[in-house]
């Protein structure tokens, strides 16, 4: 996804992108996100809705952002974080059946061999700070300097935070690679 | 330091391109040679391309919209509010207005009725700033960044 031009100061036409054209793409890629990091698509939906309450409540702040979507994705993962932080265990097993490996059902098992399904599996059961990372850059196609924005961390720490993250993974799925 | 310990912290920045020109050939050559590299590196890969072509949990129509209503709902509700409000508030006053400079109703009748049109507007108004209040602290605040 490219990042959006910044604010034209020439001419009296506004450059600025469409706040309209910015929340329907907001929604979109925003549910999956959080979708992935709450488990659940209520709470996602909620989230959302927080986060473009802002976005709207910004207008100015989001339009002539270097990169709007950074700004959204900023805001869109404090919403789910404050969530994380303080709802119950039990509405994130809804979507990801996050029970421990071991007391899956034989069936459940053979469902997973699927490498999509598993992966969509083990990317909830992941610790946030590593799905969080995943999903910015292989879902939402973020670079590296994009997700540093995102996160508000080191660029130096992307990659290897990512890395680690990718190997978890690799890890938990070494039976379907 | 092995030259795998060395390559294999690159692999993902390999993948994702974002290393130098330099780093970038250093993996290249590595992986080249090194199978137990080769291998991590493309079980990276699978689990990148995975990752984009799965398909995603998709919100139900109801999720679909309830994200977005937050700016059109709750414009036109304040408004409608803020329109309905001034128009039972001028019906009021032109009520008792008209109601108490009628000569035909006694003085006392006239200053009773009053009296419980102004506790009406006390009482109404105090309930509209209570659940101003309550709107205002519910789980869908307005957020501050
Ligand atoms: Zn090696």
């Amino acid at each position: 996804m490219p990042s959006e031009p910044a604010a034209g100061s020439c001419g009296h036409v506004d450059r600025r992108p469409d706040m309209t054209t910015l929340l329907e793409q907001f929604r979109r890629k925003g549910f999956v996100f959080a979708v992935y990091m709450l488990g659940n698509p209520d709470d996602a939906a909620d989230a959302v809705q927080d986060g473009l309450r802002a976005a709207l409540q910004h207008q100015n702040a989001v339009r002539g952002a270097r990169d709007p979507a950074a700004w959204f994705f900023r805001v869109l993962r404090n919403k789910c974080i404050d969530r994380i932080r303080d709802r119950s265990k039990r509405k994130h097993d809804e979507l990801f059946d996050a029970t421990d490996g071991r007391r899956r059902s034989a069936e459940d098992q053979l469902a997973s061999r699927e490498l999509g399904e598993a992966l969509r599996r083990e990317l909830g059961k992941l610790e946030p700070v590593h799905r969080e990372i995943l999903l910015l850059r292989d879902v939402h196609g973020f670079s590296y300097a994009r997700i540093a924005d995102v996160l508000s961390i080191a660029p130096g720490t992307v990659m290897s935070r990512l890395h680690r993250a990718r190997l978890t993974l690799r890890d938990r799925l070494k039976d379907q690679l | 330091m092995s030259v795998c310990d060395q390559i294999e912290p690159l692999l993902s920045g390999y993948l994702d391109g974002e290393l130098t020109q330099q780093d970038r050939q250093r993996v290249e050559l590595h992986i080249d040679d090194c199978t137990r590299c080769r291998a991590e590196f493309e079980q990276l890969r699978t689990i990148q391309s995975e990752l984009g072509s799965i398909n995603h949990p998709q919100p139900t129509e109801q999720q679909w919209s309830m994200m977005m209503s937050v700016s059109a709902i709750r414009t036109s509700r304040g408004l409608g509010w803020i329109i309905g409000i001034a128009g039972l508030a001028i019906l009021a006053w032109l009520a008792i207005s008209k109601f108490v400079s009628n000569e035909s109703v006694g003085t006392w009748e006239r200053i009773g009725i009053g009296a419980v049109a102004i506790a009406g507007v006390l009482i109404g108004g105090s309930v509209l700033i209570e659940r101003l209040r309550a709107r205002k602290t519910d789980k869908y605040k307005d957020v501050e960044l």
